[in-house]
């Protein structure tokens, strides 16, 4: 017996290991993919077609705007002569995160359905083409990862969107439970809506999705991203490496001050990869109960991030005071910054090799932004390279979740127009349902059991 | 002693359930016992004589499509009828009924025993016989032990039934009737695990002591409806109306004062069973909607011959005085008699997941459950149980499949799969939100979906399924015209006056069926249907037409829904062996053992990624090594 239902989508998604630089590949599987391939990718040529097991040059177009993404090198290969014994498309581009999420969404809004963890290798498997041993211990992995990447997806929901998901499912539940409780039960003294309400009710939550999407489409969604922790000891730097990241050519997303006046977070964009910079206060070993807090506070803040970045100042001997060093949690990704090159460097390298590899530690002079660069590609190879778990998870969830809130406006649209037409309640229903899941499927909620008890919950009907 | 007649079917009870189990598995061939602790009380409506409403007329119309009794039974003793929610979509339009209390008890037990292969008899079943596994017969109080290869248990409110009115505690089966308290332990005994379940019902009172003329009057339908697709549609007469009245906020204030004698609000509540939210008691209203001043009383007729007037919305378990004076502060009421108090019950069910989808026990074969012991609430959710699991039961002792109807099919399915997959905590009741396939499960095209099935079962008469054919023939002949006939020149300029909207030449009629404004009603003003065409065929034919966009969009989702189902999960499936289950999702992958992978993806707790751990496990083992 084939299990069909998991073969019949076409599926795609990020299949390398993205890293800067690189070759990155999208690859599509399913009996639409040749199709949604060739609405975005133009080969130049007159007639726009892809013969089976040939290379085609050309480029990645984005069909609405007509910009060109990237180019690309495109392989076809038919079913059943490929991995998953369906038809397969794999788009070489380069290996930019940015590239491949925009390609992905292309495919994605041409009709693709982002894979499921594992997806491919369960159609390689179900198609014959894996052994039970080999998918297994893929699945293995996927199991593990599983829990981690809803726990990495959930966590870069904590902060605002994930707030303003919920607060639009209220909404949509709200008004769908007044719907349905006038249907389910129409012979209690429910007043009748009227369609002006409707229009609004639809309407305050069809403007709000339409925000969130734009926020997408300007990369300003994710409060939460690789969290980064600046520490080190007072005035060597630290202020200075925020304010340098934060540079203007990025698009600083929010201001939060911190919950202590000594912790600040800020979110930037570098390169497409959300990064939450917490700046903490200066750390030095003394009696002095008002600085032992910062410690532990910084602690804290360190144990709270994927990668914490320690400023030295590489002028002094002693870098500015490393007395805390041992306090530090172990096993955290950390960067080194010697900093203040520009003073000429006194610190001894050797003190830290113990606990750092040399090619964690940089030297720069951010006073004159000297080695800003290699932070930044230093943090894009761990966040890609797959130093960091957390990567691709989040270029990943970024893609579904934007997916979804479009389909969500979509529906609510139609819902809108089916008031305007003047249907019948049940009909708008639908699509406020399908809206709803749709909602659901970010956050990880489901629809019907919130319903039903939401009807029992606000309104007052019984025999 | 064992009784000489064996019998292929034992059903337990003669409720709602019991009845339409008896005639199902009798009107299939299978010699049918039925077995009820009164026979005046077969399909007794212990709350209001009402069938039908949201979801539950739908209901009855599937149990009429698959020829059960209650559709025309209701249709034959109804004293007000009406169609309700005819603005808000075709898919939630549904008929309620008030039927007259005795004609449709004493109905159903004259249909049953006129009905061949069927023996009913008043006998109290105080246990199961089980033997190797599999259910054999039953014992009674009288001593009999009954032989049957297949029991249906159907005992309502009746297993350790409880009945509470304040302080007043007494064993009841309902008021005024024996519990049934061995079968319980019986069933206990034997492996199956008991909850226990709460609910109500409300005072009846006198009618001569009620003052009408300060309530609203609700009047009956004018026009012929019926539940039935086989009875004839005519408006009956002597129908009444019910009448609209409201609490005060005295009735609130005397509530309050006596909440201290409320079984289920004094300080040690002595009600733990839970009870249905949508039913929920006046004193439960009270204290969770304190805002509201007044609540709605329907004042429902019992019967033609009767005095007794049900008071809907007054649903209690507070003490006989109590009872009488806060129902004297409803406009309206202010001398009212109170007949019968309002009582609580509280009784014994078994959380359906310990059941199969066809409602056959895990735990003993050929043992199957039907109605309120499934944790359910209502009438046509027991009578559809019945029918449900007495097709099943025949259809086992034949060596057939099982008889499963899923979600995407009927309320039926969606009841049964809810039940058997979620299983329950508080009394079930089947609501439209419930389904996801709203649109398309109707209670116009039940006899479409449903009928043909109910043929193949041998449920539904020859002379039936002829109708039926013929008229589901007229409608596509009829949807056929429709798509054919464009709209010629000449005739254009007068439809666009006639329909206030500028109509094209050549539009086909099945476009401009769709258009909001125009029904078939006035379209076949311009173009009679070429063959007879009655309005339940001409009332389809506009439903399929104009909603065609939505139903069609429907019809892909469930063609997704119905690969999903058929992907079956080998009984035998050892999810110990299966690698890589979370734990939540093993355990209740074990407890509730789905049929399909479909339904393993309705299991509160089971992932996608679980489902793919099944996948892929059961490709091993259909992999030979």
């Amino acid at each position: 017996m084939t299990p069909d239902f998991l073969m019949e989508d076409t599926i795609a998604a990020i299949s390398t290991p993205p890293g800067e630089g690189g070759i990155g590949i999208v690859r599509i599987s399913g009996k639409d993919a040749k199709r949604i391939c060739l609405t975005f990718f133009k080969t130049g040529r007159k007639n726009n077609e892809l013969e089976p097991r040939r290379v085609y040059y050309g480029n990645v177009v984005d069909p609405d705007s007509a910009d060109i993404i990237d180019e690309a090198v495109v392989l076809y290969m038919q079913g059943p002569r490929s991995y998953t014994t369906q038809d397969v498309i794999e788009i070489n581009c380069h290996g930019s995160p940015i590239v491949l999420k925009r390609t992905l969404e292309l495919a994605i809004s041409s009709g693709a359905r982002l894979a499921e963890p594992g997806e491919f290798t369960m159609r390689a498997f179900l198609g014959g083409r894996m052994d039970l041993a080999q998918a297994e211990a893929v699945m293995d992995v996927i199991r593990a990862k599983t829990d981690d990447s809803r726990r990495v997806a959930l966590s870069q929901l904590k902060g605002g969107l994930s707030a303003k998901i919920n607060e639009l499912r209220e909404d949509l539940i709200d008004f769908l439970v007044q719907l349905e409780a006038r249907i389910d039960f129409c012979e209690h003294d429910i007043p009748p809506l009227e369609p002006e309400y409707k229009t609004q009710r639809i309407g305050k939550v069809l403007e709000e999705a339409k925000n969130i999407l734009s926020g997408f489409e300007k990369g300003k969604i994710y409060r939460e991203g690789i969290r980064v922790c600046i520490a080190g000891p007072p005035n060597v730097g630290k202020s200075t490496l925020l304010n340098t990241l934060l540079g203007e050519e990025r698009a600083i997303v929010t201001h939060i001050p911190g919950t202590t006046r000594d912790k600040i977070e800020e979110t930037v964009n570098l390169k497409g990869v959300p990064l939450v910079l917490a700046d903490t206060a200066g750390l030095r070993e003394t009696g002095d109960l008002v600085e032992s807090i910062g410690i532990e506070k910084t602690i804290e803040s360190i144990n709270n991030s994927d990668l914490t970045i320690l400023v030295i100042d590489g002028s002094k001997p002693d870098g500015g005071g490393l007395d805390f060093l041992p306090q530090l949690p172990p096993d955290k990704k950390t960067l080194v910054i010697l900093n203040k090159s520009d003073l000429g460097i006194a610190f001894d390298k050797t003190k830290l090799s113990g606990a750092y590899k040399p090619e964690t530690i940089i030297e720069t002079s951010l006073l004159n932004k000297k080695g800003v660069e290699k932070i930044e590609d230093r943090i894009l190879n761990l966040v890609f390279g797959g130093g960091l778990d957390t990567s691709s998870e989040i270029i990943i969830s970024n893609v579904r979740h934007r997916d979804a809130v479009a389909r969500c406006t979509l529906k609510l649209e139609e819902a809108q127009s089916s008031v305007a037409a003047d249907m019948p309640d049940d009909f708008i229903t639908i699509d406020l349902k399908a809206a709803l899941d749709e909602l659901g499927e970010i956050v990880g909620k489901t629809t019907a059991g919130d319903l039903i008890h939401r009807i029992f919950a606000d309104f007052c009907i019984g025999k | 002693m064992q009784y000489s007649k064996k019998y292929d079917v034992i059903v337990v009870g003669a409720g709602h359930a019991g009845a339409e189990a008896a005639l199902a598995a009798a009107r299939m061939g299978a010699q049918t016992l039925c077995l009820t602790i009164n026979l005046d009380t077969i399909s007794l409506m212990p709350c209001n004589p009402s069938v039908g409403g949201p979801a539950k007329g739908h209901l009855v119309r599937e149990i009429d499509a698959l020829g059960g009794e209650m559709g025309k039974l209701a249709d034959q003793t109804h004293i007000h009828i009406r169609m309700l929610n005819t603005g808000k979509g075709p898919a939630v339009q549904a008929l309620r009924a008030q039927s007259d209390r005795r004609d449709y008890q004493f109905g159903m037990k004259w249909i049953m025993e006129n009905q061949t292969n069927l023996d009913i008899k008043q006998e109290l079943v105080t246990g199961i016989i089980v033997e190797n596994g599999a259910v054999a017969g039953v014992e009674t109080s009288h001593g009999w032990e009954y032989m049957g290869r297949s029991v249906i248990i159907t005992t309502g409110t009746f297993l350790k039934g409880l009945v509470y009115i304040g302080d007043v505690v007494y064993p009841a089966g309902r008021m005024g009737e024996f519990p049934s308290n061995d079968l319980s332990v019986s069933l206990a005994k034997h492996g199956l695990e008991i909850g226990r379940l709460k609910t109500g019902t409300v005072p009846r009172v006198d009618r001569r002591t009620i003052d009408y003329s300060v309530t609203t009057p609700q009047e009956p339908s004018e026009d012929p409806l019926t539940f039935s697709f086989e009875s004839p549609r005519v408006v009956k007469p002597d129908q009444v109306p019910c009448y609209l009245t409201y609490t005060t906020k005295r009735t609130k204030e005397i509530i309050l004062e006596n909440l201290d004698r409320s079984p289920l609000y004094s300080e040690t509540p002595k009600i733990t069973g839970t009870g249905p939210r949508y039913c929920p008691s006046i004193e439960t209203k009270i204290m969770r909607f304190s805002d509201k001043d007044q609540h709605q009383v329907f004042l429902e007729p019992e019967g033609k011959n009767t005095l007794e007037i049900y008071v809907q919305g007054l649903s209690t378990s507070l003490p006989v005085d109590v009872q009488r004076d806060y129902i004297r502060t409803v406009t309206g009421l202010e001398k009212a008699e109170i007949m019968r108090p309002g009582y609580a019950i509280e009784y014994d069910y078994v959380n359906p997941t310990q059941l199969y989808p066809w409602f056959e026990t895990r735990k003993i074969a050929n043992l199957f459950l039907a109605g309120q012991i499934n944790g359910t609430s209502g009438y046509e959710e027991a009578a559809a149980q019945g029918l449900y699991a007495a097709v099943n039961a025949v259809l086992k002792l034949d060596g057939k499949e099982p008889f499963i109807l899923t979600r995407d099919q009927a309320y039926l399915g969606v009841l049964a799969d809810d039940l058997v997959t979620l299983g329950t905590e508080e009394p079930y009741r089947m609501l439209t939100s419930r389904c996801e396939y709203r649109l398309t499960l109707r209670q116009d095209n039940a006899d479409e979906r449903l009928t043909p099935i109910g043929y193949k079962l041998g449920l539904i008469s020859q002379g039936r399924w002829e109708k039926f054919s013929t008229k589901m023939h007229n409608i596509s002949e009829e949807i056929e015209r429709l798509r054919q006939r464009r709209v010629k020149s000449k005739e254009s300029p007068q439809l666009s006056e006639y329909f206030k909207t500028s109509i094209a030449t050549g539009t086909t009629l099945f476009d401009l069926l769709k258009r909001p404004e125009v029904t078939y009603k006035h379209l076949a003003e311009f173009y009679p249907a070429e063959i007879p065409i009655n309005d339940e065929e001409a009332e389809e034919t506009e439903i399929k037409v104009k909603y065609e966009g939505y139903i069609s969009r429907q019809e892909e989702q469930i063609q997704k829904f119905r690969r999903m189902e058929e992907i079956r999960i080998p009984d035998d499936i050892d999810y110990a062996d299966v690698k890589n289950l979370s734990n939540e999702a093993r355990e209740k992958l074990e407890t509730i053992r789905p049929l399909s992978i479909g339904q393993a993806t309705r299991i509160s707790g089971v992932t996608p990624t679980d489902v793919s751990m099944i996948l892929i496990y059961m490709n091993k083992s259909s992999v030979p090594v």
